[in-house]
């Protein structure tokens, strides 16, 4: 009952915050133009080329505007604000309040991914709709997998964060090693291209790692290009690496928070 | 004029002079940049698995442009992130005030006090890769690289006369978060050669958020393809933008009424 109350709050608090920075918003939405940029490029190599591993024009036109909004759902902001935390000293009142400081960034990070999905989601179905070689499966079934996914897929975005916060009990780096893990991730996550382009070996590595999970996995859900066993592989491996992210990250900050010896002031 | 190279010289010494308090910064920053540079250069690859050249462009060409995006990217980060766009908080907590009062330009002084050397790294490794990357398509040559220096130096004017307009709108809307980020994402969109992208995003390119200017056509110069047209064109537009940046500038600073304290 006690943590009804508590995020009741917290969430009241975040979604307000959300609200108030409307000019947070442009850059959320900016941010979802990036995955454009790529399906350009693999537009103008298709239109030289032909059909790549059996992909269309159609296809990455429905991949990336899928990438753009799974990726904004999944994507965690959790580091930076952490990092600020440290570096300005709040963190150091964070840590005196009864309620561990993740509840806080777990309100914070529903809300971020809310508020500016709820402009980003109808926007997405109106470019589906007026470009009519996009297309997604019709079944229901299909659809409610992908919103789990994406469900999945934000909660181990937040946990992968989660765990680079409880490092920075160690070294007050962790943005710069975050943005490197990330930048290795766009390889394996279908970002710089849809998985199925890669060569077979890469493709079952990258169905194992979190990262495709996070971003390829959902739209091709919704593309409806995985059979059964390929779904329930993605869920698998989804769970499992939340599984261990949320291990790692308890382990962590238990060893790690007696540690802390607070900076700024 | 000989006053403004003085001042010039005495923010360079004084961004030198930090940026040695910081030396584990400035590494950290150079590994990353090589990571992001390596990162362009293997993503840029997986493209190449399936063909020769996309939109007429082999792989050496497409690092040419990805080396003038780093080189372009650095000078925003370099010299428009410690400047102009500070301009929001110079007008919201008054410093703008002070800054109007100094015995020089005011558009000099808001433009080019400081200066991130670090970013500096990025732009000396972009050109770096650009020019070797065209020496590897084997198209450079004395008149090329002369054509490609004027074209690159009318790629930063446009830069900074885009940012210039942008950035004098504060004066009016105060907030300019978003703007650092709108000019980042359209710089973003330089990565790839404008042809790249639809017909119409591509005039876009060239005349509205001039972007084409900064990395396609310069790179362009150094592949041998750029005519003499196409030069006056882009120093047309380029100084069309400043123009435009510096009037915006002088109208935002008469309708300015101070603010903060």
């Amino acid at each position: 009952m006690r943590s009804v109350t508590l995020y009741r709050g917290l969430l009241r608090a975040s979604f307000a915050g959300a609200l108030v920075y409307r000019g947070q918003l442009v850059i959320f939405l900016v941010g979802a133009l990036f995955p454009l940029i790529m399906m350009s490029a693999w537009l103008s190599l298709i239109g030289d080329a032909g059909l790549v591993s059996g992909w269309s024009k159609a296809d990455t036109v429905s991949y990336y505007i899928g990438v753009a909004v799974v990726n904004h759902f999944t994507y965690s902001l959790l580091v930076e604000h952490w990092e600020d935390e440290v570096r300005t000293g709040s963190l150091n009142v964070q840590l005196m309040r009864p309620v561990h400081p993740i509840h806080r960034h777990v309100a914070e990070h529903i809300a971020e991914r809310a508020v500016p999905g709820a402009v980003l989601v109808p926007v997405a179905i109106l470019f589906s709709w007026l470009i009519p070689a996009v297309d997604y499966t019709n079944s229901a079934g299909l659809w409610a997998l992908t919103v789990l996914a994406v469900v999945l897929g934000s909660v181990l975005g937040f946990l992968i964060g989660a765990v680079f916060t409880a490092l920075s009990f160690w070294t007050t780096r962790v943005g710069h090693i975050d943005m490197l893990v990330w930048g290795m991730g766009t390889f394996v996550s279908g970002w710089i291209a849809p998985i199925a382009l890669f060569p077979p070996a890469i493709r079952d590595v990258a169905t194992l790692l979190p990262f495709h999970a996070m971003l390829g996995f959902p739209v091709e859900l919704a593309m409806g290009k995985l059979d059964g066993s390929q779904i329930m592989t993605g869920f698998g491996v989804a769970l499992s690496w939340i599984a261990v992210c949320g291990l790692l990250y308890a382990l962590l900050w238990r060893i790690g928070a007696p540690k802390y010896e607070a900076l700024g002031g | 004029m000989m006053r403004y190279l003085i001042l010039l010289r005495m923010f360079l010494g004084n961004a030198v002079r930090t940026e040695t308090e910081y030396r584990a910064d400035f590494f950290a920053h150079t590994i990353i940049s090589l990571f992001w540079l390596a990162w362009a250069g293997l993503s840029i690859g997986v493209f190449y698995r399936f063909t020769d050249t996309v939109a007429g462009w082999t792989y050496s060409q497409l690092l040419v442009v990805i080396g003038l995006f780093f080189c372009v990217n650095g000078l925003r980060q370099a010299v428009i992130q410690p400047n102009l766009s500070e301009m929001s908080s110079y007008v919201r907590q008054g410093t703008l005030d002070f800054l109007l009062l100094k015995p020089v330009n005011s558009q000099f002084v808001v433009s080019f006090r400081h200066l991130n050397v670090h970013a500096v790294v990025d732009v000396v490794i972009g050109l770096a890769v650009a020019v070797i990357a065209a020496g590897f398509a084997g198209t450079l040559g004395v008149a090329e690289f002369a054509m490609f220096l004027w074209l690159i130096t009318m790629g930063a004017v446009a830069l900074y006369g885009v940012s210039l307009l942008l950035h004098s709108l504060t004066v009016w809307i105060v907030t300019s978060i978003g703007i650092e980020h709108l000019l980042q994402a359209a710089l973003e969109v330089g990565r790839f050669p404008s042809t790249f992208y639809h017909a119409a995003v591509r005039l876009a390119l060239t005349v509205v958020v001039p972007v084409a200017l900064m990395t396609t056509i310069p790179a362009e110069a150094l592949l041998g393809r750029a005519t003499v047209n196409l030069l006056l064109m882009a120093t047309g537009i380029a100084l069309a933008f400043t123009a435009l940046g510096s009037l915006t500038w002088r109208r935002a600073l008469k309708s300015y009424t101070s603010a903060g304290g």
